[in-house]
C-alpha cells in the first residue's frame, strides 16, 4: 500500500493507492450526491451525479469509478456541477412515476434526499408518465416499477452478493426496466433466495418488502457492506 | 481530405437542382449542420469541429431552403432517443426530453423558457453522459441553434403582452 496526496476542494489529503474519488472524498468527510454506487459492489457510473472536475482535465469524470492519483486537484461543488446535478434529478423525476405522499420510501428515500441535496424543487421537463407495472407475484416482496430510477443496484446486489442473478435490465433507452428471471414474474424464479438484499440495496420505495405501507421501508444499506466484509474481517455479528 | 464543402455540394455533386443550398450536415446524427454562408470550410477533422460539426462517418446531407431547420434536428433526436443504450441518466432521459421540446417547438406550443431549458439540456446530456453517443447526440440541436436560431424563434408562441407590459 503507498500513499497518495490529492487537493479535494482544496482540503489536503492522504489516502492509498487505488481508492477512488468517492472512497477518499467520504474518508475525508465530504459528501458526493450520488445512486448508483453501494458501498460493497461493484460500481458503474451510471447516474452521472457523483461527476467532479479535474483541475487540468477535459472533461467531467464519476467519482465513483475514477481512482485518485497523486498531485490530482479536484473540485466537487462549482456552481457548475451543481447546476448539471439538478437538472439531472430533474430528469429522473420526469422520467418515471414518483409520488413521494404515497410512497414506502418516504422520508426513507435516497432520490429524495439527492433532490434535497441538490436543491432541486421542482422539474423544468415535462413529466412522461410512463405507463409501468407492479410485480407482486413474489410471496414476500413487490417490485414497483413505476418508482425504479434504473440504478441497477439490485442486478448487482443479487450477482454479486448473493449470486443468485435473479435481477437483470430488459430492453433500452426510454423502454428499458428491471426484469426478473427470464422475464417471468418474480414469484416464479426458483433462483430468488427471497434473502431480501435487492430490498435494502433498493435506493427508492421501488423494490420493498409486502406490508409495509407509506413512510415505512427502511433500507439497511450497511447490512450489504457487512456481508461483503464478514468473512475476510472474521467478523460475524454487528 | 481537405477540398472545401463547396467543391463537394456544387461542383462535383451539382449542387441543388432547382434552389440553393441552406445547410450541409455532416457526420451523421451526431455531427452538426454547416450553413451554407460556410460552405468555403475546407472537410478535414480540425475544420468542421470549429464549425461545430465533425467528420464522424463521412455522411453528408445537402439541404435546401425548403428545409426546416427544427424539423432536422428532431429528426436526429429521434434516432439518438431510439439509439440510447439506456445505462446513464442523462443520455437516456436527456434524448427523451429534448425530443420532446422540439416537438413542442415544432407545434408551436413553446415558449422563451422551454428554449432556454432546452439549450441547458443540450449541455448537460453533452458533458454529463457516460459515453460518446448522448456526449454527441445534441449536436444537430446545438449546431442548428448556433446558425439558426431565427428559425426557433420563429416557433415561439407568442406571449400576451398585459397592460404592465411583462408577458404571463
Amino acid at each position: 500500500m503507498s500513499v497518495v496526496t490529492l487537493k479535494i476542494n482544496d482540503q489536503e489529503l492522504a489516502t492509498e493507492t487505488g481508492k477512488t474519488i468517492l472512497e477518499a472524498a467520504q474518508d475525508a468527510g465530504i459528501r458526493i450526491p450520488t445512486l448508483c454506487h453501494l458501498d460493497g459492489i461493484t460500481d458503474v457510473g451510471a447516474c452521472r451525479l457523483c461527476l467532479i472536475e479535474l483541475k487540468g482535465g477535459r472533461k467531467l469524470l464519476p467519482a465513483c469509478v475514477t481512482e485518485v492519483a497523486e498531485g490530482m486537484e479536484v473540485e466537487t461543488h462549482t456552481e457548475k456541477l451543481q447546476d448539471y446535478r439538478r437538472m439531472i434529478v430533474e430528469l429522473l423525476f420526469s422520467e418515471g412515476n414518483h409520488v413521494c405522499a404515497i410512497c414506502v420510501a418516504n422520508e426513507n428515500c435516497e432520490l429524495q434526499d439527492v433532490a434535497v441535496e441538490v436543491g432541486m424543487d421542482h422539474t423544468r421537463f415535462r413529466y412522461r408518465f410512463p405507463d409501468r407495472h407492479i410485480d407482486l407475484s413474489h410471496p414476500q416482496f413487490g417490485i414497483d416499477h413505476n418508482r425504479c430510477i434504473l440504478c441497477t443496484r439490485c442486478v448487482r446486489v443479487c450477482d454479486e452478493i448473493e449470486g443468485a442473478h435473479v435481477w437483470d435490465v430488459a430492453q433500452r433507452g426510454a423502454a428499458e426496466y428491471i426484469v426478473s428471471g427470464l422475464s417471468q414474474p418474480w414469484g416464479e424464479v426458483d433462483a430468488c433466495t427471497a434473502c431480501g438484499k435487492c430490498v435494502d440495496a433498493c435506493p427508492t420505495g421501488s423494490i420493498f418488502r409486502k406490508g409495509t405501507t407509506t413512510a415505512e421501508k427502511v433500507g439497511d444499506r450497511d447490512k450489504l457492506q457487512f456481508l461483503v466484509t464478514a468473512r475476510q474481517e472474521r467478523q460475524w455479528t454487528r | 481530405m481537405g477540398i472545401t464543402l463547396r467543391e463537394i455540394v456544387e461542383e462535383m455533386g451539382g449542387g441543388v437542382p432547382e434552389g440553393e443550398v441552406k445547410a450541409v450536415q455532416t457526420g451523421g446524427p451526431s455531427g452538426g449542420c454547416i450553413p451554407a454562408s460556410m460552405l468555403d470550410t475546407p472537410v478535414d477533422y480540425d475544420s468542421l469541429k470549429t464549425v461545430g460539426s465533425m467528420m464522424g462517418s463521412g455522411g453528408m446531407v445537402v439541404m435546401d431552403t425548403e428545409t426546416s431547420m427544427v424539423e432536422v434536428a428532431q429528426f436526429y433526436m429521434e434516432f439518438c432517443r431510439g439509439e440510447t443504450c439506456g445505462k446513464c441518466v442523462p443520455c437516456r432521459t436527456g434524448t427523451v426530453q429534448l425530443y420532446a421540446l422540439l416537438s413542442k417547438i415544432l407545434a408551436g406550443q413553446a415558449t422563451e423558457a422551454d428554449l432556454t431549458v432546452m439549450e441547458d439540456l443540450c449541455h448537460v446530456v453533452c458533458e454529463t453522459s457516460l459515453c460518446g453517443l448522448g456526449m454527441t447526440a445534441p449536436n444537430p440541436v446545438l449546431s442548428t441553434l448556433r446558425y439558426f436560431k431565427h428559425e426557433y424563434t420563429d416557433l415561439l408562441k407568442r406571449v400576451p403582452v398585459s397592460a404592465n407590459g411583462r408577458g404571463h
